[in-house]
């Protein structure tokens, strides 16, 4: 390996520097909507702004349509929380309850835990990422949504953009969130009789499946073990 | 045989929201339904299409996917940065050096690590010799599909000698594995410059016939013209990007306006739809926009070689390198489109989610919407000119 010869440490990029965009966007979405269902959480060159579940659809369709036209649906994603060990804002610890003091709370806070064990305690959360992107501004704009277990249905945006169908679809078969109104909410890739969402960060795949094991033993195990031996093959 | 989606039989034990409305297999008097199975050739990769056929006519398609499908997105969850690498390739083997590419620069992005000039400029070389060959096969399985045998085999004499220029360079014909974090993976060989020029003469004389025999045939245009009109609006709804979008008359490009890399430096011109043969948006658009690409590529090495500076060709990056916490989207203009990849890192040597949204993925989203009302061959030379390819759709 010629790693140590004809190369250095690595230089430190420059700092990315914010979108220009970032003060139109955000003073637009201000002055349309109320100031109560977005946070802006922009960091670098990211344009990111976290919502509420529950109110996914108005803020996309009022990103699509007006100022900014965002008509470009570049993927919706999802991100199962639970071992996450980044900061809180990244958990989506957005004061709701202080926000929405009648409304349902989107996080059941647990009192009893301390802020160490918080970290892992507390209800699981799953975070669904929409990226857009806008033709007319050249930026994108990434919109998170943090929802917990017990209740993981959100809203589809299928009737604005022609590929949320099939985005949502996989992401329903691999996390098990719900779109809400979909036109066709199917699984996409899995076999119809797979059971289980596999990207979830417990997901643990049956012994086998339709008869076939789904792991086998290692190959190399039984040479490695005989290469590593001095003596005869011991009696089974 | 009328079959529905069950909740039971999925083992999931959710409700799920208008299953029972919606059936594939329900075939209405004087229908007929056709299996274009997962072995076809002209499905590009195995991918399965439900017709549901009034004669010849198309009434309506039910794609089925997942044939491909790796779970690649999970493997990145229990690799290291530097060893995903190689997984990456096979999410589009017929463009692995921009798969390789868009990892690389995402993985750099989260750890601020700044690559060397010449490592820029290799990696342009050689992305650009992807591009060529990438349309080389799906320009000839298009020319297979419509019912021209040879070009395909024409392109294939041409693709072998830029797979030899590759494997000078790396060593593999396919999945290279030749775009580091940090640079590249080896320097170019000393008599790469001259090799890669002589061919590149002779590529453009290639192009020229190619050109003379397919592109501009009488019944070559006339199977592709007003096939699969997708309007501008359209294309931005369905969220289609690279040629398919550039096809519809949309002048989007990544390496024009929203550049990375070296391509700042680099002068060439973007091959945008307008109505060639036919209407704007048709499948001869963007057929003709990949092979007008493939001139402009050979545009870009030729500067590429000559700007070419001296110095190291990767940095030095710890196999168990440790980005802080965050998270990045890269975008690359891949061979079929701008390839997104998303990397959220906790701190760890290992990804906390990998999702990577290619541009075949959005492409097949168009086939429900535009193809009822087409003949089954106006059927395959859409689905061709949108230049699907299955590992792409299923990770």
């Amino acid at each position: 390996m010629s790693e140590t010869e004809n190369t250095k440490e690595s230089e430190v990029a420059p700092e990315p520097e914010q979108d220009p965009n970032h003060d139109f966007i955000i003073e637009k979405m201000a002055s349309g909507l109320d100031s109560d269902l977005f946070v802006d959480r922009s960091f670098g060159d990211n344009i990111v702004i976290e919502v509420h579940p529950g109110h996914i659809f108005e803020v996309i369709s009022f990103i699509k349509d007006f100022h900014i036209y965002a008509d470009f649906l570049d993927s919706i994603t999802a991100v199962d929380l639970m071992t996450f060990k980044g900061p809180e804002k990244d958990r989506g610890t957005v004061p709701w309850k202080e926000i929405y003091p009648q409304k349902e709370e989107a996080l059941p806070a647990d009192e009893n835990a301390s802020t160490e064990e918080a970290a892992f305690a507390g209800p699981r959360l799953y975070m669904v990422v929409y990226h857009l992107f806008s033709f007319r501004m050249k930026s994108a704009i990434i919109i998170k949504s943090v929802m917990p277990e017990e209740k993981l249905e959100i809203k589809s945006i299928d009737s604005l953009y022609g590929n949320a169908n099939w985005l949502e679809r996989e992401v329903f078969e691999m996390f098990g969130i719900q779109f809400r109104d979909s036109r066709d909410l199917r699984r996409l890739m899995l076999p119809e009789d797979w059971k289980g969402y596999p990207l979830r960060k417990d997901y643990k795949e049956e012994a086998s499946y339709r008869g076939m094991a789904t792991t086998r033993p290692e190959p190399l195990t039984k040479l490695r073990e005989a290469s590593l031996r001095k003596g005869p093959e011991p009696e089974k | 045989m009328m079959q529905t989606t069950n909740n039971e039989s999925r083992g999931l034990g959710a409700n799920l929201t208008n299953l029972e409305k919606y059936t594939i297999y329900d075939p209405v008097h004087d229908e007929m339904e056709l299996n274009m199975g997962p072995q076809h050739p002209s499905t590009h990769g195995v991918i399965r299409l439900v017709l549901k056929m009034d004669g010849e006519i198309v009434t309506r398609v039910v794609p089925d996917v997942g044939y491909l499908h790796r779970s690649i997105e999970k493997i990145g969850e229990s690799v290291t940065y530097r060893g995903f690498m190689p997984y990456t390739d096979r999410v589009d083997y017929l463009s692995a050096m921009h798969a390789n590419a868009g990892w690389a620069m995402g993985v750099e992005k989260l750890a601020a690590i700044k690559i060397p000039e010449r490592a820029e400029f290799i990696r342009v070389i050689v992305q650009e010799f992807n591009r060529i060959i990438s349309h080389m096969i799906a320009l000839g399985t298009f020319t297979m599909d419509v019912g021209a045998f040879t070009p395909f085999v024409y392109f294939l004499r041409e693709r072998e000698a830029i797979n030899d220029l590759l494997e000078s360079v790396c060593g593999a014909r396919l999945t290279y594995n030749f775009i580091w974090i940090g640079g590249v993976s080896h320097d170019l060989p000393p008599n790469f410059k001259e090799k890669a020029l002589e061919y590149l003469d002779h590529l453009d004389k290639a192009l020229d016939e190619f050109n003379r025999l397919i592109t501009f045939n009488k019944i070559f245009v006339k199977r592709l013209a007003d096939v699969g009109v997708i309007s501008r609006e359209q294309a931005k709804h369905f969220g289609l990007v690279g040629p398919n979008l550039r096809g519809s008359g949309i002048n989007w490009d990544l390496r024009k306006n929203k550049p990375y890399s070296v391509y700042p430096k680099i002068d060439f011109k973007v091959a945008v739809g307008k109505g060639y043969k036919g209407t704007m948006g048709d499948s001869f658009d963007r057929f003709y926009c990949r092979v007008l690409e493939m001139f402009e590529s050979v545009k870009i090495i030729r500067q590429a070689l000559q700007m070419i500076p001296e110095g190291d060709y990767k940095i030095k990056v710890s196999r168990k390198l440790k980005p802080p916490v965050g998270e990045v989207t890269s975008h690359v203009e891949s061979s079929r489109g701008d390839m997104n990849y998303y990397i959220i890192s906790d701190g760890t040597d290992k990804a906390y989610r990998v999702k990577i949204r290619t541009g075949s993925f959005n492409a097949m989203t168009t086939l429900e919407e535009i193809s009822p009302g087409m003949f089954i061959a106006d059927l395959v030379a859409y689905f061709a000119s949108l230049d699907v390819v299955a590992p792409e759709i299923d990770r």
